[in-house]
């Protein structure tokens, strides 16, 4: 199967070779460039002082105080790139201090930018919809309640083929040592009048099957997103909250997520998606978790672990302080709980920009639960 | 084994889709311009699709690379200056790369058809746009700058002649096409001499004018294309910024590859 996949892929990539380059975009001889930014991150949680909150860990202190700075470099030499992005926090009450690697490839673009090769750590990007994508089954989701900060990308090796009107891209993503089999995944991209679709699957031994679907397009005034994935899992042994070992049984599921966006007079966005995770918590798992975790489940995942939950969001743009006043409501219908997120944003100047944050979510009352971040952000 | 090979086929109908290169408008960008060269004598028959094509001519260049600054002044805070290139393969395939500030840096917009996406670096991937969205919080729509074939839009009648910045203008009034349209009604004044678009005025569907757009600083590249090198909007309904656009440099003839223009080639420089 693989064999075939990569053979038909070079039969493909040679058919399309130029004569000649297209010409096009020019290249600068040598260009290196930077971006980045430092900041101030501040957080309270009003929890209800509740016992349970101490066995979480760290992430549920009262309060906390961060700096963290980002810095990306983007080096470019004719069609070759090498590019990194540096991510680090150091908290100011404990003292302590980490750093990442979030990406760190190198890339070459062929003159007529139809083949693109690149390997390292890089983000791979897959998904449509705005919130949830279950498409997006190899890397972690970009997490929109703590959305501050870029995503860690993962160690791959990729061949991306380009036609007029669509794309080819394969990536190669090896073994990791206790976490993951050695994968291959495959992503195809095109458009059909209106509607951008892209296909996708992810193979490998032992792994789970799982084939998926995006699709956008225009109707009317509102901008559509789509995306299913079937999953076919293999059993497989796991290691429970418990610390038991336990069997995790075969079987096949179809997640899906359907919304879109509209602009409303007054320039107001309002996005909504539903998304069905076929894997996700029943209501009686919710419930189970509810009463094992008593007051704090919602703290493992403030969105809800739900089979099916729905987005709304509003947000307005305040030009005098060159900013976003946004309202988001999250909905979980196996747990009927509710995360309702508050942001403003704005940029008194160019490059400075602040954030204020106030997350409310369901405790033992409706939206008792809360946490505050404020955010001071210096981009360069 | 079953499903692998429904995928594998699945897989082959995308591949085979890519390499079929797409339908280009009827009335196009390189054709009107054309017109608009040789639309030195004054119109006598005053011809409304005729003029719309000669004014899109102005705003409408295939496969051109833009070089431009787009100032956002709202009075109360210091003005907001965005720079940006803007690439242009026809009048359904553009892309904005954003280059000033430094937190948009790396920022991208793509329209394809009535799509249009935005690639926001730490994000990692492109998130579906609304074209009636604000352009970066500026007077400018998505639309205002990502649509700017005014005949794939909107139909045209003339409404009169006058005088308008001290030049002879005839007033066009355009209906939009169908949804796509960004506005359902709009006026153009155009210069009776080159159809150079001076003014449009943009209204809703209950009759309200929405914001104004004046362009100024006809130019011409060193291939002799004319372009209109400054365009102001101001808005009327509900707030008070005013954004001005400057065109710092054009160059056609880019041959710019179609590769540029799909949702994930965004990751790429």
């Amino acid at each position: 199967m693989m064999l075939l996949l990569v053979t038909s892929l070079l039969h493909w990539s040679a058919a399309m070779a130029p004569a000649a380059p297209a010409g096009g975009i020019e290249r600068a001889p040598a260009e290196l460039s930077t971006r980045g930014y430092v900041e101030l991150f501040a957080e309270g949680r009003d929890l209800a002082d509740s016992p349970v909150a101490e066995r979480l860990g760290p992430g549920v202190d009262a309060h906390r105080a961060l700096a963290r700075a980002d810095l990306a470099l983007d080096y470019q030499n004719g069609g070759w790139r090498l590019f990194a992005e540096l991510f680090g926090s150091a908290a100011f009450e404990e003292g302590g201090s980490s750093g990442r690697v979030y990406q760190g490839w190198a890339g070459w673009t062929r003159a007529d930018r139809k083949l693109f090769l690149r390997a390292g750590k890089a983000g791979i990007g897959w998904g449509a919809a705005t919130v949830w994508n279950p498409v997006r089954t190899i890397e972690q989701q970009k997490d929109l309640l703590f959305s501050d900060t870029a995503l860690e990308g993962e160690e791959l090796a990729e061949v991306r083929l380009y036609g007029d009107r669509g794309n080819l891209a394969a990536i190669h993503l090896p073994e990791r040592t206790g976490e993951r089999a050695a994968l291959w995944a495959l992503r195809g991209a095109s458009s059909a009048g209106d509607v951008g679709l892209a296909l996708s699957t992810v193979l490998g031994e032992g792994a789970d099957h799982r084939f998926g679907l995006e699709a956008t397009g225009v109707l009317g005034p509102v901008a559509w997103v789509g995306e299913a994935l079937y999953r076919r899992r293999s059993p497989r042994e796991f290691v429970a909250m418990d610390g038991g070992r336990r069997e995790r049984g075969a079987g096949s599921y179809l997640s899906w997520v359907l919304g879109g966006n509209v602009t409303l007079p007054a320039d107001v966005l309002v996005v909504l998606e539903h998304y069905h995770d076929a894997e996700g918590d029943s209501a009686a798992d919710s419930r189970r978790l509810r009463a094992n975790l008593a007051e704090n489940a919602d703290l493992f995942d403030p969105l809800g672990r739900g089979r099916d939950r729905t987005f709304l969001g509003v947000s307005k743009r305040l030009f005098e302080l060159d900013g976003t006043l946004a309202a988001n409501l999250f909905y979980d219908a196996a747990s009927d709980t509710r995360t309702l997120q508050l942001r403003l944003e704005a940029h008194p100047l160019p490059d400075f920009q602040w954030t204020a944050v106030v997350l409310a979510f369901d405790g033992p009352g409706r939206l008792d639960r809360r946490i505050y971040q404020l955010r001071l952000r210096w981009s360069f | 084994m079953v499903i692998d090979r429904r995928l594998f086929v699945a897989l082959l109908v995308v591949v085979g889709s890519l390499g079929t290169p797409p339908a280009t408008a009827g009335t196009g960008p390189a054709a009107t311009q054309a017109g608009a060269s040789d639309g030195a004598a004054p119109v006598v028959t005053p011809d409304a699709a005729a003029l719309l094509a000669r004014a899109t001519a102005w705003l409408n260049f295939p496969d051109s690379e833009t070089r431009m600054t787009m100032d956002v002044e709202t009075g109360t805070t210091p003005a907001r200056r965005y720079g940006m290139r803007l690439l242009k393969k026809d009048s359904s395939r553009l892309r904005i790369e954003f280059l000033e500030p430094a937190r948009e840096r790396d920022r991208k917009i793509l329209r394809v058809g009535d799509k249009m996406w935005m690639y926001l670096p730490d994000l990692g991937r492109p998130i579906v746009l609304s074209a009636r969205q604000s352009f970066l919080g500026s007077g400018f729509s998505n639309a205002d700058l990502l649509r700017t074939d005014l005949t794939e839009d909107y139909t045209a009648v003339v409404l009169g002649r006058e005088t308008l910045a001290g030049r002879a203008a005839l007033r066009l009034e355009l209906t939009g096409k169908g949804s796509q349209a960004a506005y359902p009604r709009v006026l153009l004044w155009l210069a009776e001499d080159d159809a150079a678009p001076l003014r449009q005025e943009f209204f809703t569907r209950s009759g309200k004018r929405i914001k104004t757009l004046e362009y100024a600083e006809p130019k011409s590249t060193a291939t002799g294309v004319r372009y209109l090198a400054r365009v102001t909007v101001t808005p009327d309904v509900g707030r008070k910024e005013r954004t001005v656009l400057l065109v710092s440099e054009l160059l056609t003839g880019r041959n710019l590859p179609l590769s540029l223009f799909q949702g994930d080639s965004l990751d790429q420089r």
